[in-house]
């Protein structure tokens, strides 16, 4: 599904967002020692910036993470004319509502399929 | 007045000015990135439909034999019908157009029917008709994809912020039709009950009570009629003729079921509606009017009829998205589906004569559902 597709083409940046994040993490902890150390204010200013620059980064990664997509699979619900006994199980295609769907294994009548319909579950991105 | 101070503040305006252009660079960059990131979506979902719309017919031809079918002009034709047009008539003089498009839409259905039946001849309506569904879907996928692709290339050509930013703020709905297309070819190509076949679902729940399986009539083409008594009234159930992928021709069925009948005391359609967003899926609404959606041409005759024989027309509509509707069926639905008969039900019990005769009609694709 066009889901899927959009899945993979934001799955190519996960690792992108994830080195950018630790670099920008790495030189923003850098940048803090400096200022602690030498106490010169364009360091601060500096790290600032990169704090934004890191949060940003985080945010986009966590939106990344959070998004799901849904799987769908496809259930067909055969029921007993007779005693009302059902059945559910994966509908592969060409099943036809209404239509008859052998006998009933408790009584012996007629099943016909009494549902069919998708089932969506969602998945994350990266599973 | 001090020199420095003018330098600055030429430098400063110099700045500005620039970093106002560069922000409309970045602005129109990052437009023609989202828009690229759903023009590759689009053309991957419209690449799948036509393997899928070729995958399926090459099927149905392997499964009749292969024996005397020349596969490369099938696929040829299948890709030329892609790109099919329908010219609608002129409405300069709108006086019976309806008729015309009725007549078109007739004619072209017989014409691709009967020209994809001339390669597999051994074929079943059902399996022609799925494959002209797909057809459809495929159709109207690649359409949306030329002209978003045209517009994002015309707006790319001359820098056009507004073209680029117009169509960026359409491509949410866009995307929706896609993904209901999308839904559509999996739906016809597995031949399962789609959203939009909660009238047809309606209508053979209705003739499974009340019906009995001689009392069918066939006398339109691809739609049936159903003859039952319900509460002492006689009542017609109209629907399309399953479990093949068609729509039937409901509003020559009314006209069948009033000169047999003599008269109708009542016509109640019942249709899968578009809900808003935030409304609930499988929700039910009843109205006046009838319910079907469409080009009109059935909508226009059912009307003609009503009004010429005084009939009240009576609406049950069950409320589902554009995806939902063009998707395998959702659970949610079954739900809408029993209220919308409960619903028809009382319509008959409380708005209509006794010994009367009332035409109810499943309107919307029958695929998966029998009879
Ligand atoms: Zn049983």
């Amino acid at each position: 599904m066009s889901e899927e597709v959009l899945a993979r083409m934001r799955r190519k940046f996960f690792p992108l967002y994830l080195i950018g994040l630790l670099a920008s993490l790495i030189f923003l902890a850098h940048l803090v020692l400096n200022y602690i150390y030498t106490g010169k204010e364009q360091y601060l200013t500096l790290s600032m910036l990169t704090g934004l620059f890191s949060a940003y980064l985080a945010y986009s990664l966590a939106k990344l993470l959070r998004t799901k997509i849904p799987i769908y699979s496809y259930r067909k619900v055969v029921r007993c004319t007779q005693c009302g006994y059902e059945e559910e199980a994966e509908a592969k295609g060409g099943e036809i509502l209404f239509e008859n769907a052998g006998s009933c294994p408790k009584c012996g009548g007629e099943m016909i399929v009494q549902k069919i319909y998708r089932k969506k579950q969602l998945k994350g991105i990266l599973g | 007045m001090n020199q420095g101070s003018f330098i600055d503040a030429i430098v400063w305006f110099i700045m500005l000015t620039i970093l106002f252009y560069l922000n409309r660079e970045i602005e129109i960059m990052r437009l023609v990135g989202e828009i690229e990131g759903y023009l590759r979506l689009y053309k991957a979902v419209r690449d799948k439909a036509l393997a899928t719309t070729l995958a399926d017919f090459k099927s149905v031809i392997s499964k009749k034999g292969v024996e005397g079918i020349d596969i490369k002009l099938v696929e040829k034709r299948i890709k030329d019908l892609v790109e099919l047009v329908f010219i609608s008539p002129t409405d300069l003089d709108p006086f019976g157009i309806v008729r015309k498009i009725k007549h078109l839409l007739l004619t072209s259905e017989k014409t691709l029917k009967k020209e994809l039946k001339s390669f597999v001849p051994s074929a079943s309506d059902a399996e022609i008709e799925n494959t002209l569904n797909l057809l459809e879907a495929t159709r109207a996928l690649n359409f949306i994809y030329k002209v978003v692709n045209h517009i994002y290339m015309i707006g790319r050509k001359f820098k056009s912020l507004w073209i680029l930013m117009q169509l960026d703020a359409q491509l949410p709905f866009i995307t929706e039709e896609v993904r209901a297309l999308e839904g559509a070819i999996e739906a016809f190509s597995k031949g399962l009950p789609v959203g939009d076949s909660v009238g047809p679902i309606v209508a053979a729940s209705l003739i499974r009570k009340y019906c009995k399986q001689e009392e069918i009539i066939e006398e339109v083409e691809n739609t049936i009629i159903a003859k039952g008594v319900f509460k002492n009234r006689i009542i017609y159930v109209i629907k399309a003729k399953g479990p093949g992928g068609t729509v039937g021709h409901l509003d020559d069925a009314l006209e069948w079921v009033i000169n047999n009948a003599g008269r109708v005391d009542a016509i109640i359609t019942v249709d899968a509606a578009l809900k808003l967003e935030g409304e609930e899926t499988g929700s039910v609404a009843e109205g006046f009017g009838v319910a079907i959606g469409g080009i009109g041409v059935e909508k226009f005759n059912i009307e003609e009829l009503a009004t010429k024989h005084n009939v009240p027309l009576y609406a049950v509509l069950i409320k589902m998205s554009e995806e939902e509707a063009l998707s395998v069926i959702d659970e949610k639905l079954y739900e809408g589906i029993e209220k919308a008969i409960a619903n028809v039900e009382r319509f008959i019990k409380t708005r209509t004569p006794e010994n009367g005769i009332i035409a109810i009609i499943g309107v919307g694709n029958t695929i998966g559902v029998a009879p």
